[in-house]
């Protein structure tokens, strides 16, 4: 039974890791143009002239070239339990709770369905960096799934093989973020994890940061802007693997 | 006659609900709460204001962005790396956010709105797209059983409560 539940949790991962989040959240934005950084539990994001949205049911593409009109050009329906999408390279990953939907976006306008994985639960965020991607699996009511655990794959240019170089335990991960070799992970109530990442295949925890319930975190410049339980922290992440308190909203 | 029977089959033919005109009261009814479709879509920048339960966070130029599930958009200005608090920009039934080049999409209801935000002093709304984006927006409550029939001429669902002794015609 274990290993089932053990191989069930590998194909899990695996399939996540097609869903490669471009490591856009170490982009440097200083000016009031370009565009945003979100987290990563988004059912909005923008991609070049377009914006994509998935509700329940549906994933739909906007010409936002013209903010005053943007325009639909495309409507694709999907499953009715959509949670999150996000675009990598030229394609779109769209998370469900039972599945997993590939969109070529070789033409932006009209993403194209490509493949889709079921069986797996796929709600867990993933990012990357170089080579290697890093991906929590968190179990739940909404997630499914029976491993809590951060996972280090690699995935070079052939997305479809990635190669597990290790499994690190946690207790409740949800979102994280990358800046340099450091990789930030949401655990919930245990903390903001910090792992040296320098060398993937040997990434190894360097700090926690607690007193929060860590949700999500977008490095966005020298700080680290954290989504926790009754609003935002804030660190200073000038050396990134020792985050500073800077300042929380509540 | 028609005109009563019409919303009827229409329903039963989009999802299964049921009604039945002869419905007795019964206890623990899900009633819909109504927001005018006038006031729902009233987007403004308010001072900023406490933020009760923490949504999604987003980044953008010198600003950080924190949802106010539902109710709105709370917008920081960063600092010395603190985020101090900006501006509120009401918008009903928010849940996202994306910004462009000093557009901000988001959600009102199911509508998908662009926001001009060149002046957080006064957020005019660039565009407004209905029914882009249907969460929590299917007329229908949380559970499923009997429920109090939504009364579009009331205005927008804006959520569900529970009541005791509620003439529940509607059932899916």
């Amino acid at each position: 039974m274990k290993k089932i539940l053990y191989y069930t949790a590998l194909a899990f991962c695996a399939i996540l890791l097609l869903s490669l989040q471009a490591c856009e959240k170490s982009n440097l934005n200083t000016g009031n143009s370009g565009t945003g950084t979100g987290g990563s539990l988004a059912r909005f994001t923008i991609s070049g002239n377009y914006l994509y949205i998935v509700d329940h049911t549906s994933l739909k593409t906007y010409n936002i070239t013209n903010p005053n009109n943007p325009v639909r050009s495309s409507t694709q329906y999907l499953n009715n339990d959509i949670e999150t999408i996000y675009p990598y390279r030229d394609k779109l990953f769209i998370g469900s709770q039972s599945a997993m939907y590939i969109y070529s976006l070789s033409n932006p306008a009209i993403p194209v369905f490509e493949s889709n994985v079921s069986h797996v639960r796929a709600c867990d965020p993933v990012v990357a960096k170089d080579n290697y991607a890093y991906v929590t699996v968190r179990s739940g009511s909404t997630c499914g799934g029976v491993v809590n655990a951060l996972m280090v794959y690699e995935v070079g240019n052939n997305m479809e093989q990635p190669i597990l170089h290790k499994t690190i335990d946690l207790e409740q991960p949800y979102g994280l973020g990358i800046s340099h070799n450091t990789l930030y992970v949401c655990d919930a109530n245990k903390g903001l994890k910090i792992f040296d990442i320098s060398s993937p295949q040997a990434t190894n925890s360097i700090g926690v940061k607690t007193g929060y319930k860590f949700y999500d975190c977008i490095p966005y410049n020298d700080v680290l802007v954290c989504m926790v339980e009754g609003g935002m922290v804030v660190y200073d992440i000038t050396n990134p693997r020792d985050p500073v308190f800077v300042a929380k909203t509540f | 006659m028609k005109k009563v029977y019409y919303p009827a089959l229409i329903a039963l033919m989009l999802g299964g609900i049921s009604c039945d005109r002869m419905a007795p009261k019964r206890d623990a009814v899900w009633v819909p709460t109504y927001q005018s479709k006038a006031e729902a879509t009233v987007i403004k920048a308010l001072p900023a204001k406490a933020l009760i339960t923490a949504g999604k966070i987003y980044a953008w130029g010198n600003y950080v962005f924190q949802l106010e599930p539902n109710a709105g958009i709370h917008v920081y200005q960063m600092e010395n790396k603190t985020p101090q608090p900006y501006k509120f920009i009401q918008v009903y039934g928010a849940q996202e956010i994306s910004i462009k080049d000093g557009n901000l999409y988001t959600n009102n209801y199911s509508d998908m709105v662009s926001l001009d935000l060149s002046n957080f002093d006064q957020i005019t709304v660039k565009a407004r797209i209905p029914k882009a984006f249907s969460i929590g927006q299917d007329n229908l409550p949380p559970e499923r059983g009997y429920f109090q029939c939504v009364d579009t001429t009331k205005g927008i669902v804006t959520g569900w409560k529970k009541e005791s002794n509620i003439e529940a015609t509607c059932k899916y």
